[in-house]
């Protein structure tokens, strides 16, 4: 953990010299406090419980710099051209390395009632609103958290007014590019009562880049908002993504997630709904697809603070060469939270001999008018599926590909992106001649 | 609703059955643990010289190891040197060679209780090792038993008359550093039971435990060896029930069992013990080790509980699967009402090619208390073909209450399939209004819906057990209704 809490000393030592770097009091102190939390705590190891299957050390003891606006600086729109992203979508941000490229983004002027701000821009602006979106409490999330806070720099801030609906998906692009660079981009999105936003968060990596991803994203929904939030970790293999979404939803509020890691070396991603409104609901999806040596961790948690609230999740996970996967999906019911329903599940497929995988459904219940349910398997390809195959003249691995690729399916039927199916069809039909068929099906 | 709120009121202010003390003179040795107390403990059991390294190096252990706190339950600490570690009936000195010779007042115990040892004698071939407080006051059937070689005694007999067994086997299944409760256990074991079938043996009747805690101020710390040889097989019964006082009492019991090439083992148990009053005063803390170990090809062990009491339950009855096809399996019913607190599930470590287990857990949480199921399956890379399935479903009766469910699976071989299932909910309305309008009283609508929903886990149990364990949660879930 050596390294990186030096970067977090760092930034504390900066922060305490120049107090005057950021001009909001507020501002200062919660980094500040961050600062120290990390440099108090380190990283978390896998004594804690959180943690347990998911070793971070290594990530701690590399030297890896903070990443500025100037790092990246070269990145011009023809660079990521050739990139293939996850949609077309005309709203279009760009981050490099975490910071906001307004150089590279398309789609024009924004709809109104959307405002998308750069928060180095806001820091600068207007460092007291930015201090009130902020979620201020240090000791939220892990240490990986509180090291985003204190070494704040830049992100997107997202609001959308009252009773507006958006057609068009916000894409973020998340561009890592250098090698040994820490990236910690924040992403704030406040939805005003009655909107609807589609938003696509998706990290790339524009070269061999290696280093740390570690952002964080908060989410506040008003009253009758809904979000449906596209998650994307594909960086490249010697990078490391590490990332938590902190979600509230109050009454009759929606939150549709869609969580899918696919690159890195090491993935980690938490994501922490708190159902704080009568009639409030989410649905959190995930698909992990890991092969090699790749370690790919979710951890979800749901909490129904109030009665009449609705969740239900569905995680799968594709494992294949000596990768590890780790879920863990945790459901809280708070004391007198009446009415409510919880459906969770996570199904497992393991394609080889030494891949792993680690699941934990939790429940944790305190009330008595509910209704929770988890599921969670863990197996290979079923034998008699691959003998119809077979049977009908479907070769060995092309029976085994098919399957496969029907087991992501169930979560990317629900995704609108077709960069995704794409992406999928590739790895997992690439070599067999089904890919084309497939297409030419879906065309009719 | 009114007459439900009525109903729980009364059923809170129900006492507890099996509570009363018996008044009898008990040898204790004065509270506080140190190596001399452990020394003590073994010259009074006439201990053989290794037996007290054992302990000692235990101790030793002991002492550097920390509390575990990452259970589900809440208690305020310990204060293990305010415990007194070692009490015997005093009439043990000279052990009652008949029925007539054994202390009357023990003997009234057991009837108080249900469980007349004339008549226990007489029925259905059980055979009672009977342990009142730490020390064996009686055993029947010896002879009977003694025919087909099986041994069924008390610890510290078979400490002393089968030396070789005992070292064989004692803490090769729960080795003393296994966990804090288990090292404690292994300082200062005071007794138990000892069980060995011999080859190709199948034990011609159940046997049978009966625990009791009774002196004020007294851990109880219980230890247990099982062994089925090859091809073996026995069925052990276990139950437990407590008189009522104020005090927490600590009990941290180990029990182990190897079950060798085909060997098949059933351990059950029927748990009792004084659960604390209304407001959670009192009741026991029951920090339990309980571990099978499927040594041998083909051999199987299979736990069956039924937790009814004890303040705070502490306990993951588990199975090692070692041997080629061996089977594991947990069946497990624990309810808990007013403020009792549990955190019990099973472990199954899948090692061996072929093994298969097999987890029900059914939790019951009414009143103000709290139940969690953790269990832990883990497939190694070396078990080729293993298979789990896991159901643990919660009921809720009560608003106040929590059911917890904290399963981990960790799979490191693909042809393994694991299968997970959990469900939480209150008592069905339909089920109880379908069963009103039959004319059936609400309570009696309850017990049937609760008596149903733990059916999978009563067919497990042997039949007197069955019988115990139904009139228990009859008596346990009166009136609560959510």
């Amino acid at each position: 953990m050596a390294a990186l809490a030096m970067v977090a000393g760092a930034a504390l030592a900066a922060l305490e010299q120049a107090p005057d770097s950021t001009r909001s009091q507020r501002l200062g102190a919660l980094r500040l406090a961050a600062a120290a939390r990390v440099k108090e705590e380190g990283l978390p190891s896998v004594a804690n419980e959180h943690w347990k299957y998911t070793n971070v050390s290594r990530l701690g003891e590399r030297a890896l710099r903070s990443a500025t606006a100037g790092d990246g600086a070269s990145v011009s729109a023809a660079s990521f051209a050739a990139l293939e992203l996850s949609t077309d979508s005309a709203l279009r941000v760009v981050l490099v390395n975490g910071c906001v490229r307004d150089d590279l983004g398309a789609g024009g002027s924004l709809p109104q009632g959307l405002r998308v701000r750069s928060m180095a821009a806001l820091q600068e602006q207007d460092p007291e609103r930015l201090a009130t979106l902020l979620d201020t409490d240090v000791e939220a999330g892990s240490t990986f958290q509180a090291l985003n806070t204190a070494l704040l720099g830049d992100g997107v801030v997202i609001e959308v007014d009252h009773n507006v609906s958006l057609r068009e998906p916000l894409h973020l692009v998340m561009l890592g590019t250098g090698d040994d660079l820490l990236r910690s981009p924040r992403v704030l999105v406040h939805m005003g009562r009655n909107s609807e936003l589609r938003l696509i968060e998706e990290y790339v990596s524009l070269d061999a880049a290696s280093g740390l991803t570690n952002s964080v994203c908060e989410v506040r929904l008003a009253v009758g908002a809904t979000l449906f939030h596209h998650r994307l970790a594909n960086e490249s293999a010697a990078s490391s993504h590490i990332g938590r979404v902190a979600v509230e939803v109050d009454e009759q509020g929606q939150y549709v997630s869609d969580s899918l890691a696919f690159g890195g070396e090491l993935t980690r991603v938490d994501i922490d709904v708190n159902l704080v409104g009568r009639g409030a609901r989410c649905r959190l999806n995930g698909l992990f697809v890991a092969d090699g040596q790749q370690h790919v961790d979710h951890h979800t948690r749901i909490e129904h603070r109030v009665g009449d609230t609705h969740s239900a999740e569905l995680y799968r996970g594709i494992l294949d060469g000596r990768s590890r996967g780790v879920f863990n999906g945790r459901v809280l019911v708070a004391r007198d939270a009446q009415k409510i329903t919880a459906q969770q599940a996570s199904n497992n497929l393991l394609l080889s001999r030494l891949a792993e995988i680690d699941t934990k459904p939790e429940l944790e219940i305190y009330a008595d008018d509910v209704s929770c349910a988890h599921g969670a398997t863990v197996g290979e390809l079923d034998a008699a599926a691959l003998f119809y195959l077979r049977s009908r003249g479907v070769g060995a691995a092309d029976a085994r590909a098919l399957l496969t690729y029907a087991f992501a399916q169930k979560i990317v039927d629900e995704i609108p992106l077709p960069g995704v199916r794409r992406w999928l069809e590739t790895r997992f039909l690439g070599h067999t001649r089904y890919s084309q068929l497939l297409s030419a099906l879906e065309s009719l | 609703m009114a007459s439900n709120a009525q109903d729980v009121a009364e059923f809170v202010d129900r006492h507890y059955e099996a509570g009363f003390v018996t008044d009898i003179e008990s040898d204790t040795v004065a509270p506080g643990l140190n190596e001399d107390v452990i020394r003590l403990i073994s010259a009074k059991k006439e201990e053989p010289e290794w037996m007290l390294e054992w302990r000692l190096k235990a101790f030793a252990r002991w002492k550097t190891m920390r509390e575990p706190n990452w259970a589900h339950v809440h208690y305020p600490p310990i204060d293990f040197q305010a415990i007194s570690y070692y009490a015997a009936p005093k009439s043990a000195k000279d052990r009652p060679q008949s029925l007539d010779e054994v202390d009357p007042k023990l003997l009234e115990t057991y009837k108080k209780l249900g469980i007349p040892l004339e008549e226990q004698m007489m029925l259905a071939g059980v055979a009672v090792d009977a342990v009142f407080d730490s020390v064996s006051v009686h055993t029947s059937f010896r002879g009977k038993l003694a025919e087909v070689g099986v041994i069924f005694c008390s610890f510290s007999e078979a400490v002393r008359e089968h030396p070789e067994l005992v070292r064989k086997y004692l803490g090769s299944v729960v080795p003393v550093t296994d966990n804090y409760y288990a090292a404690l256990n292994s300082a200062v074991f005071s007794d138990g039971s000892f069980v060995y079938i011999p080859k190709g043996t199948r034990c011609p009747m159940e046997l049978s435990t009966y625990f009791r805690i009774n002196a004020m101020n007294t851990g109880q710390f219980e230890r247990t060896l099982v062994i089925a040889d090859e091809g073996a097989y026995v069925s052990y019964l276990e139950g437990c029930t407590a008189p009522m006082r104020d005090e927490n009492q600590l009990h941290a019991a180990v029990v182990e069992l190897v079950a060798l090439d085909d060997a098949s083992i059933k351990y059950s148990t029927v748990q009792n013990w004084y659960p604390g009053d209304a407001e959670g005063r009192g009741g026991i803390y029951n920090f339990v080790t309980k571990r099978g170990d499927c040594r041998g090809a083909r051999s199987k062990i299979s736990w069956t509980q039924v937790e009814t009491g004890s303040a705070i339950t502490w306990k993951y009855p588990s199975c090692i699967l070692k041997g080629e096809n061996s089977v594991g399996e947990f069946y497990s019913v624990a309810l808990t009402n007013n403020l009792q607190q549990a955190d019990t599930g099973t472990k199954m470590i899948h090692l061996g090619r072929g093994t298969r287990s097999t987890i029900v857990s059914k939790g019951i949480s009414a009143g103000r208390s709290q139940n969690a199921y953790r269990g832990l399956v883990r497939i190694a890379a070396g078990a080729e073909g293993a298979r789990n399935y896991t159901q643990c479903d919660s009921l809720l009766l009560g608003s106040q209450c929590g059911a917890h469910t904290f399963p981990y699976i960790e799979c490191k071989n693909p042809s393994a399939v694991v299968e997970h299932e959990a469900s939480t909910s209150k008592i069905s309305d339909d089920q109880l209004f379908y069963l009103r309008s039959r004319g059936i009283k609400q309570e009696d609508a309850v017990n049937m819906v609760v008596n149903g929903f733990c059916k999978e886990v009563f067919k497990e149990l042997p039949m007197e057990f069955a019988v115990e364990a139904q009139k228990l949660l009859g008596i346990s879930l009166e009136g609560a209704v959510g």
